[in-house]
């Protein structure tokens, strides 16, 4: 019998194997991006395998030249403003939802909660239509609001925390039930905040859905100065069009802010395991 | 709502008995602890609804004119010399209605791949809203929008005027919708030696003009039309 | 049903109806007009060159369901989902539970796995597109065969499942991971005490009790699969040999409705499309009665 030392050791290795050949997989893709920003248009266009890596220097200019051409700062601006509306928006509704379906009676449930369901059920083109006639209607095209307005409700979201509430244990809420605390009472101070990770998950990925978006603002937002990162990055991309160093480069600059927001909010995840009291 | 306004007079008895012994600050800081949510919420509701109304009853909403250039890589927007002289040419007002032009797009309906499909479903979000007038592309990539039935059949009476008048440069398409007609219909309108071309440099030589079949202002592409083949301007 | 409850049920049916107003009527005005509208359509066949609608009944239907595209297609989003799902879902939970641990760089690996889901699409697509060329693609070159990953009927549709699985599975791990976090660690410290190995605890302990998020992810994600259309579209041109055997549903949705003009047709299919997952949805859901489990 091996020592549990040595087993514990062993299996260490064995995982750090298995995530490292797993990020290589991953990141492939991401290091031929990288890679191909830095080199010159030349070398990014003559496929030969053996030229991965750039030949004559790594031509860090690209990015340069890219961060010249477009005013990042308002796009990344107009890109944060509309991520943090989106996101604030969605978890307020979403929670209170999710919270209702989860865990309250009320006649219709069924219903409803089958009607969030179809809306994830059919394709996203079929709304892009009547949601723009209704931002024009309302006069705010190439505005912040308009950004936001199919982004208010989510119905991913709702199921999401639905199934966070679910989770809970039941006791908590029946204590507080008994002790005489109403509805509202007890969700604002005793279940919402237990579901912190469900939250911090769903905020996540409205951040990042809306960060990728590229339709909507495209259609929302003609002028320059609202335009989001995504609409002004492909407008270069139509622009350049087969410039691969320069879209690439684009792409690497689109790519940073999500991925540190992520790294903001992923020590939340981690915190949270501390505060929530002796959880895993 | 009877439940409601009968907890409502206890409460404000009972809030104000708390708050007789305080003084005005700690007044302040008491609402402030246990109402800031009420607070929050309220001041939200407000200011967006505020917001909103005043958007729907001030924003400038609908338009003289709506354009959109495919694949040049000229500025053709808002602001650019093209759309000052065409404002001008045609004399409106930019501040009762929009006169809007969109030079950013980039699609080939016979390619796919990469934004082609998001400028395009862009395009056809636009078309199909009524907002867009007229559309300039390639002369097959406007064949191409107007076999799938976008663009308005110059046959209509709605621009009998524009057919008449521009007889002459006619393009047709062939739909691909065979029950509405087997033979070429006429969608386009060849505007290659146009102002765009000799004087904004947009496109090189070859460009189409299409009005959209859904526009509610057919005399908009009219007056675009004349403006394009009319004399040039001294620049100012 | 209202007379028979309890006031203190009445409160509670209040509020919740009071709760999830704010996301049914923002749900109603933003989707459902657009659905309705859509189903209409399905009945119509819209206008060309600026005429109305113009009623059809069933015509479309029929249409759509004799053609043999629609069932190809169908298989086809049937079996791309078979792809993503299982090994979207597989993957990523062995990638959560590993890196719940205290894992040496768990911060890095977390990061790195997330990555695939913040790329912009048209960037995922050239990338993989690249990879799996078949003169000069890296897959070709580092394995030395000449095998035509996204033009051979046969095995593009696996292909175009592999780029599926390869950007899900950070989302996928990401819901995972929260899920993990809600079971109780003491649960695991008994089971050590009582010597019950890594195995053993993970199938009698963590899969059980992450059987409510693990359905959520199998729902979604069927849902997600099953309206592919990005992935198909970026990397395999109109001229791809392939394109038959991999496009999906809405794939064909787009091509009659924005490419062709035809919007009736494109509607028809989607509500062939809602039907199918519907039917998919609720048996799932008898499902989750058994499996899942509950508090």
């Amino acid at each position: 019998m091996k020592s549990a030392e040595a087993k514990a050791r062993r299996n260490k290795i064995l995982t750090q194997i298995v995530l490292i050949i797993m990020a290589f997989i991953m990141l492939v893709p991401f290091a031929w991006m990288i890679l191909t920003a830095l080199k010159t248009n030349q070398e990014s266009i003559s496929v030969n395998p053996f030229y991965i890596f750039p030949a004559n220097g790594w031509h860090w200019e690209n990015f340069a030249t890219v961060w010249k051409s477009y005013n990042f700062i308002i796009l990344y601006k107009n890109t944060l403003l509309m991520i943090f509306f989106r996101v604030v928006c969605a978890c307020l509704t979403a929670t209170m939802a999710g919270y209702a379906f989860g865990r309250l009676k009320f006649p219709g449930k069924k219903i409803l909660f089958t009607m969030v369901l179809i809306q994830m059920m059919v394709p996203a083109q079929i709304f892009i239509i009547p949601q723009y006639l209704m931002v024009s209607k309302m006069g705010m095209l190439n505005t912040t609001f308009g950004l936001v307005w199919p982004g208010i409700v989510t119905a991913f979201g709702t199921y999401l925390l639905k199934t966070g509430y679910e989770g809970l244990p039941m006791d908590l809420e029946e204590a507080a039930n008994i002790d005489g605390c109403s509805v509202p009472g007890r969700f604002l101070h005793i279940m919402m905040p237990l579901t912190k990770s469900s939250m911090v998950s769903l905020g996540i990925f409205t951040a990042v859905f809306a960060f990728k978006d590229l339709m909507w603002p495209m259609i929302v937002c003609t002028n320059a100065s609202t335009t989001t990162l995504s609409a002004g990055l492909a407008k270069m991309q139509g622009q350049y069009g087969s410039e691969y160093p320069t879209m690439m480069a684009a792409a690497t600059l689109a790519v940073l802010p999500m991925v540190i927001i992520y790294v903001i909010f992923q020590k939340q995840f981690v915190e949270g395991i501390a505060t929530s009291g002796g959880k895993l | 709502m009877k439940g409601l306004r009968e907890r409502l007079g206890p409460w404000l008895e009972t809030e104000t008995e708390k708050m007789r012994g305080m003084t005005a600050r700690q007044r302040f800081s008491y609402i402030l602890t246990y109402y800031w949510l009420w607070i929050l919420g309220i001041i939200s509701v407000v200011s967006i609804s505020g917001y909103m109304i005043y958007r729907a009853a001030f924003a400038v909403k609908d338009y003289w004119f709506y354009g959109m250039y495919v694949n040049t890589m000229e500025n053709g927007g808002n602001g650019s010399p093209l759309w000052r002289d065409f404002v001008m040419y045609a004399g409106y007002d930019t501040s009762v209605k929009k006169v809007e032009m969109n030079a950013s797009a980039w699609f080939d309906p016979s390619v796919r791949g990469g934004t082609n499909n998001s400028y395009y479903q862009a395009f056809v979000a636009l078309v199909e809203s009524g907002d867009l007038d007229v559309v300039v592309m390639g002369r097959e990539g406007l064949q191409g929008i107007g076999s799938s039935g976008r663009l308005l059949d110059l046959k209509d009476p709605k621009c009998a005027a524009i057919a008449e008048k521009y007889a002459d440069r006619i393009v047709t398409c062939i739909p691909y919708d065979t029950e509405y007609s087997e033979d070429p219909v006429p969608v386009g309108i060849d505007i290659s030696d146009s102002l765009l071309v000799t004087k904004y440099h947009l496109y090189e030589d070859d460009c189409v003009l299409g009005i959209s079949a859904y526009t509610q202002r057919p005399e908009s592409a009219e007056v675009f039309l004349d403006f394009l083949f009319s004399e040039p301007q001294e620049a100012k | 049903m209202l007379k028979n409850m309890s006031p203190k049920e009445k409160t509670e049916a209040k509020w919740g109806l009071l709760f999830v107003a704010p996301t049914m009527i923002g749900l109603i005005v933003l989707n459902f007009y657009p659905i309705f509208n859509t189903i209409y359509q399905s009945f119509c066949k819209t206008g060309d060159f600026g005429k109305g609608n113009t009623f059809v009944g069933l015509a479309n239907y029929s249409k759509v369901l004799a053609a043999p595209e629609t069932w190809q297609s169908l298989w086809n989003t049937i079996k791309y989902a078979l792809i993503e799902v299982p090994f979207g879902i597989v993957i990523a939970l062995i990638l959560a539970v590993l890196l719940n641990k205290k894992v040496a760089g768990r911060s890095v690996y977390r990061t790195i796995f997330f990555l695939p889901m913040v790329c912009a699409p048209a960037a995922v697509a050239m990338v993989w597109k690249w990879l799996y060329n078949t003169q000069f693609g890296l897959l070709n070159n580092v394995f030395h065969t000449k095998v035509a990953w996204i033009s051979d009927p046969n095995i593009a549709w696996i292909s175009i499942g592999v780029i599926g699985v390869w950007s899900i599975i950070g989302y996928n791990m990401v819901l995972f991971i929260g899920g993990l976090q809600e079971i109780p660690g003491d649960y695991y410290e008994a089971a050590s005490i009582d010597g019950a190995n890594g195995f053993r605890q993970f199938f009698s302990i963590t899969v059980p009790l992450l059987s409510p998020t693990t359905f959520f992810i199998v729902q979604t994600r069927i849902i997600g699969a099953l309206t592919v259309f990005d992935l198909m579209f970026m990397v395999m041109d109109k001229t791809n040999v392939a394109l038959k055997k991999v496009q999906s549903i809405v794939y064909l949705f787009y091509q009659y409705a924005f490419t062709n003009g035809n919007k009736g047709y494109g509607a028809t299919l989607v509500v062939v499309l809602l039907v199918f997952i519907m039917i998919v949805t609720f048996i799932l859901q008898q499902v989750e009665k058994r499996v899942v489990y509950h508090n």
